[in-house]
């Protein structure tokens, strides 16, 4: 008889299967990261001719995998300074997780609130404003914004950079969220006129239902879902920003791990820079684990509003 | 012909010229540099040292080491507009010849988009590891190094563009005209040239702007890391990684570190760079109205 409960071991094998596939998906990215961190050693331009030797690539990957089994892999190094890897990678996964996940969420909740409150409003300046700062090339906002504090700061007076010296300056932090601000803002809006126009506003208006009551549903029912959607477009793009913004406002993160592993790492003399694979293979480690724990946060919090709102 | 495309010619013939003739127009030949000069202020003899704001000698200023801003955007700007409208055609018409082709093949059941974690390590990090080893002190060509740096930036954003196509194609597909042609014994390139194409173009000319804007992103990312369209020319004594051909977004990156001293070395490529969105802008636009008065289409302002 079928007492209702979902047999276990049908969750199970559900169950294994899904870690099996987690594991195997862990496994193939670790893989194309082994690949990629290998792309400057693969090609190389000698004697006018572009020339590509997977063998350096190969041994370079061996080499990590010897390294990490045998514990030796430990010590960042710049010049003649070292840093211990495992006090410095934690502190930098959560800048950079940090620097991602708090101005996405106040960005996309912001942004959906400006968006729901044009619902009964035509296309205006605000949306115009939305869709010039969508088309600017990022790197460049940041840097304008940094040019705007420093004129502030000069003509003024006024320090911007507030809580520079903490773990979390306001700066940085609100660059960051401009793209998800204003792409949230487009979708709510978009989302919100769409429903303002439906038969079914028509219908609970007529029925006399509070103006508060029907902004809750239709925010939770037409206007997360649609954020929901977006919501890899928002982390992507805001993982591209993050490299700009460590580098522009020398943030402890991941990205920029990755910069002074690839192009300013350890030196051999005095000049020359030395590539250094390991670490690079650690910092895309870590940016991919840092851009799954932002989607995975947004994403619960966009699930869990959505519940609240709608009481589904 | 309309304004806007007018505009747009006119605009683009002004810029390639200053390009052609960058040799008699620039006061300086390229790589030009000046770190201390005497100036008469005042009736007095003064001895003026580089990084200086914009004068009668330095138009745009100079940089730290001396070198002449508006000279070095004079001769750049041929790389700029060659790397910004080629590569933006090419990986326009890439993905709108893949889209066509995804979208034929399956024109239903167009997957949903998800998160890798992948999608979490920047396109331009993995350009910028193919570049590195090409563009720092190059022995390719120029014309070489510029036909890499430039096919692989069309590539970096390549996947995402030709999936937009493809579900555009698929749309159409789905219509009920291309059903009847079907059923009359149209063939599927017949269907794709004269079905599926002409609503395909007007978005290939919708995308060129977004993607010539997607080019420079790339391009002025690289420049934060020394990555140069036309080459990278690097020092030992000092360490100074120089961009060998002066390319304005490249500059746009590798003066950002100016922003605080030297605003003038971040405004003037950044002005320049909006006189080239503002032509890229003007041509799409333009060419866009123009495609659709000879179809017989309305087309909003």
């Amino acid at each position: 008889m079928d007492s209702g409960r979902p047999d276990i071991r049908v969750l199970g094998r559900r169950a294994a299967a899904a870690s099996l596939r987690f594991l195997a998906s862990s496994l193939a990215t670790f893989l194309v990261i082994l690949f990629m961190a290998g792309l400057p050693l693969l090609i190389s331009a000698k004697d006018a001719r572009v020339e590509i030797d997977p063998e350096r690539v190969l041994a370079a990957a061996r080499g990590f995998l010897a390294s990490a089994l045998d514990g030796t892999l430990r010590t960042f190094k710049i010049g003649r300074t070292a840093w211990d890897l495992r006090e410095i990678y934690p502190k930098f996964l959560s800048v950079s997780f940090l620097y991602t996940a708090i101005p996405g969420a106040a960005g996309i909740l912001l942004g959906t609130v400006a968006g729901a409150a044009a619902r009964s409003r035509r296309r205006g300046t605000l949306d115009r404003l939305t869709d010039l700062a969508l088309g600017t090339p990022d790197f460049l906002l940041i840097l304008a914004v940094q040019l705007g504090a420093v004129w502030i700061l000069d003509t003024l007076g006024i320090d911007l950079s507030l809580g520079g010296n903490s773990r979390l300056a306001l700066l940085p932090l609100s660059v960051m969220g401009v793209y998800p601000f204003f792409l949230a803002r487009r979708c709510a809006a978009e989302a919100s006129r769409e429903a303002e126009t439906s038969d079914y506003i028509a219908f609970a208006r007529a029925k006399g239902l509070p103006e508060g009551w029907i902004l809750r549903r239709h925010l939770g029912a037409a206007v997360i879902p649609r954020l929901e959607a977006e919501l890899p477009v928002i982390v992507s793009f805001m993982q591209g920003s993050l490299f700009i913004t460590e580098r522009a406002f020398a943030l402890p993160g991941m990205a920029r791990l990755l910069f002074d592993s690839a192009f300013s790492g350890q030196r051999k003399h005095m000049m020359w820079t030395i590539y250094q694979y390991d670490h690079v293979v650690l910092s895309l480690t870590g940016l991919a684990v840092s851009g799954l724990l932002v989607f995975a946060a947004l994403r619960l919090g966009l699930g869990a509003a959505r519940k609240v709102l709608t009481r589904e | 012909m309309n304004r806007r495309l007018a505009a747009g010619l006119l605009l683009l013939a002004l810029l390639l010229g200053l390009a052609l003739f960058s040799d008699s127009i620039a006061p300086h030949e390229r790589g030009f540099m000046k770190a201390v000069r005497y100036d008469t202020v005042d009736g007095q003899e003064v001895m003026l040292v580089s990084p200086e704001p914009p004068s009668r000698f330095f138009l745009f200023g100079s940089d730290g080491w001396g070198y002449d801003l508006f000279s070095e955007m004079i001769h750049g700007l041929g790389w700029t507009l060659s790397i910004v409208f080629a590569t933006a055609l090419l990986r326009s018409t890439a993905a709108l010849t893949a889209g066509l082709a995804l979208g034929a093949l399956r024109p239903t059941g167009l997957r949903r988009r998800r998160f890798s974690p992948l999608a979490s390590i920047p396109g331009f990090i993995l350009a910028a590891f193919v570049l590195y080893p090409v563009t720092i002190n190059s022995r390719l060509p120029p014309v070489a190094l510029f036909a890499v740096q430039s096919s692989l930036l069309a590539l970096v954003e390549l996947p995402a563009l030709a999936e937009s196509f493809a579900a555009r194609s698929a749309d159409v597909l789905g219509r009920p005209f291309v059903e009847a042609a079907r059923t009359a014994g149209a063939g599927v390139p017949w269907i794709l040239r004269y079905h599926v194409l002409p609503f395909a173009f007007t978005d290939w000319l919708e995308s060129l702007p977004v993607q010539a804007l997607s080019v420079a992103a790339l391009v002025g990312k690289l420049g934060v890391l020394r990555i140069f369209v036309g080459g990278t020319i690097l020092t030992v004594d000092p360490v100074i990684f120089l961009p060998a051909k002066g390319e304005w977004l490249g500059l746009l990156g590798y003066y950002y570190t100016g922003v605080r001293g030297q605003p003038w070395l971040f405004l003037a490529p950044f002005a320049g760079w909006m006189l080239i969105l503002t032509c890229v802008g003007l041509l799409s636009s333009g060419t866009k109205a123009a495609w659709a008065r000879s179809r017989r289409i309305e087309v909003p302002e």
